[in-house]
């Protein structure tokens, strides 16, 4: 299963590799990262039907916000999964995440077990 | 023969006295000569002081008749002298009223200085006070900014020290399929000390981040919602939490709750999204008060905690009280101020208090601290329940 990791800080590809590797490892995961929305949109164009089937990404980006992935997203390919995971947990960003079609809101610093069960759960 | 003018007596005798003061009463004018003459008389004793000895010495001589002249110089100069007092009277009369009416304006003009002046000063005042608020206010605004970026890196340093953590383990893990020797043994003593500093990184990590958290909690001004809000059921529910907190974090410590609920008590007008923080930090300071008690001295102390709530007129009443420690009479000025703390090392942030204190304030409400050193502490928190009663 081939997850998208949207984020502009770099690290955040390192801690997912080593937080995810077994389960990269044994193969059940992929990741894939980008450090910026348009990025994050090239590489869901890269094959068709895409082979992401969750996006996982950040709300504070410079450029395209997370927000505005998740519109682009929803609209053009409904089937993929995409949860927000931002430092601002406020009701606002939330609500709006929600209303645009976010699957889940993880805030930050994010809690990988919460995260694992969602991922888990996609699995089986 | 000239007209005459005729004084009342106490005219007269003011003139012979040389006032200036002359009744109102005055001027009547006789035509007739006799009705003259025995006038004339009458002023004799008055015209003494001008030339008494003439006028004496021309009655002794023409019996009742006066001599023209002395008469009438007399009694022109009188006239000029009568008209001259008058006018000096009118003259002075209008002074005084004058300058009465002078004070009378001056008064209220000062009155009314005043008050523009009082105006002005409170203006002034809020003036200032509101520029004071504008620059906390930006403060604020920088420390939310502030709290956000450090956030970021912070979860880094926490996330990444916690991630090592686990791979240590794993090593550990692997190393008892080594053969065991001197050097598995040094390699293993080495990484018990990686082991313990990770630990240290993420303890002091994790502190960090209760400060920021704390500090984003504390810039973070006007967002929930005030509504009407069940008072009793939000304090059973988040003094429970608060306790259930405590036991299951390091130290925890037996107490006795009491709640003593006002059942009549009307809902409340609060946002319960940040009174719920309140009673959590007043719980969770009279669980470490209580602790320290505890650990001081063992002999039959059971802490006991109480909260009531009371409807006192329009006003509703929420305390917190403890049979801890007290507080000791240096700290109680300083209770509230940010980032004060008498825990020690890593266990306080110092702004439970103070965020507490903000947010009873946001609510109009009044945060009283009642402390006896070795005995108790109580907050009361009152709030006006000026909303409605239903």
């Amino acid at each position: 299963m081939k997850i998208l990791i949207v984020d502009d800080e770099k690290d955040v590809e390192m801690l997912f590799r080593q937080k995810f590797r077994k389960e990269v490892r044994n193969g059940e995961l992929e990741l894939v990262f980008a450090f910026s929305g348009a990025e994050a949109i090239s590489i869901l164009e890269e094959s068709d039907p895409p082979k992401v089937v969750y996006v996982f990404s950040d709300i504070n980006m410079p450029g395209m916000t997370g927000l505005e992935l998740l519109d682009r997203i929803k609209k053009r390919f409904p089937q993929i999964n995409v949860s927000m995971i931002s430092a601002y947990g406020d009701s606002e960003n939330f609500n709006k995440a929600i209303n645009s079609g976010a699957k889940e809101f993880f805030t930050k610093p994010i809690d990988f077990d919460s995260l694992k069960k969602e991922i888990k759960d996609l699995l089986n | 023969m000239p007209y005459m003018v005729q004084f009342d007596a106490s005219a007269q005798s003011n003139a012979e006295l040389g006032f200036p003061l002359i009744s109102n009463q005055t001027s009547k004018i006789y035509k007739s000569p006799s009705q003259i003459l025995s006038v004339a008389q009458d002023f004799r004793g008055f015209m003494g002081f001008i030339s008494t000895s003439s006028i004496t010495e021309i009655d002794d001589i023409n019996g009742r008749q006066n001599h023209w002249y002395a008469t009438w110089w007399t009694f022109l100069l009188f006239l000029i002298l009568f008209t001259f007092l008058v006018f000096l009277f009118v003259k002075i009369q209008n002074k005084r009223l004058l300058a009465k009416v002078n004070s009378a304006n001056k008064d209220k003009e000062l009155t009314q200085a005043r008050e523009i002046q009082n105006i002005q000063n409170n203006l002034k005042a809020t003036q200032e006070q509101l520029i004071q608020q504008e620059k906390l206010a930006s403060l604020g605004q920088l420390t939310a900014g502030i709290a956000h970026e450090i956030k970021n890196p912070l979860n880094f340093v926490n996330n990444f020290s916690e991630l090592s953590l686990e791979y240590i383990e794993e090593i550990y893990a692997e190393m008892t399929k080594l053969e065991q020797s001197e050097i598995t043994e040094d390699i293993r003593a080495l990484l018990e000390d990686v082991k313990y500093n990770l630990q240290k990184i993420l303890q002091h990590g994790s502190r960090a981040d209760g400060i920021v958290k704390s500090m984003l909690m504390h810039s973070r001004g006007g967002k929930g919602i005030m509504e009407l809000t069940n008072l009793n059921e939000l304090v059973k529910e988040y003094v429970n939490l608060a306790f259930h907190g405590m036991r299951a974090n390091k130290n925890p410590i037996n107490v006795d709750i009491q709640l003593q609920l006002d059942e009549k008590l009307p809902k409340v007008q609060i946002n319960p999204e940040d009174f719920s923080r309140v009673i959590l930090n007043l719980c969770k300071n009279a669980f470490d008060a209580m602790r320290d008690k505890t650990l001081d001295n063992n002999t039959g102390y059971l802490p006991k905690l109480t909260v009531r709530t009371k409807e006192i007129g329009d006003k509703v009443l929420l305390e917190v009280e403890d049979n801890g420690p007290g507080i000791a009479e240096e700290n109680r000025d300083k209770l509230l101020m940010p980032f004060f703390t008498t825990k020690k090392g890593t266990e306080g942030t110092g702004l439970g208090l103070s965020i507490t204190h903000d947010i009873v304030k946001a609510h109009d409400g009044t945060l009283e601290i009642t402390s006896e050193v070795k005995s108790f502490t109580r907050f009361s928190i009152i709030l006006m329940n000026k909303h409605n009663k239903d």
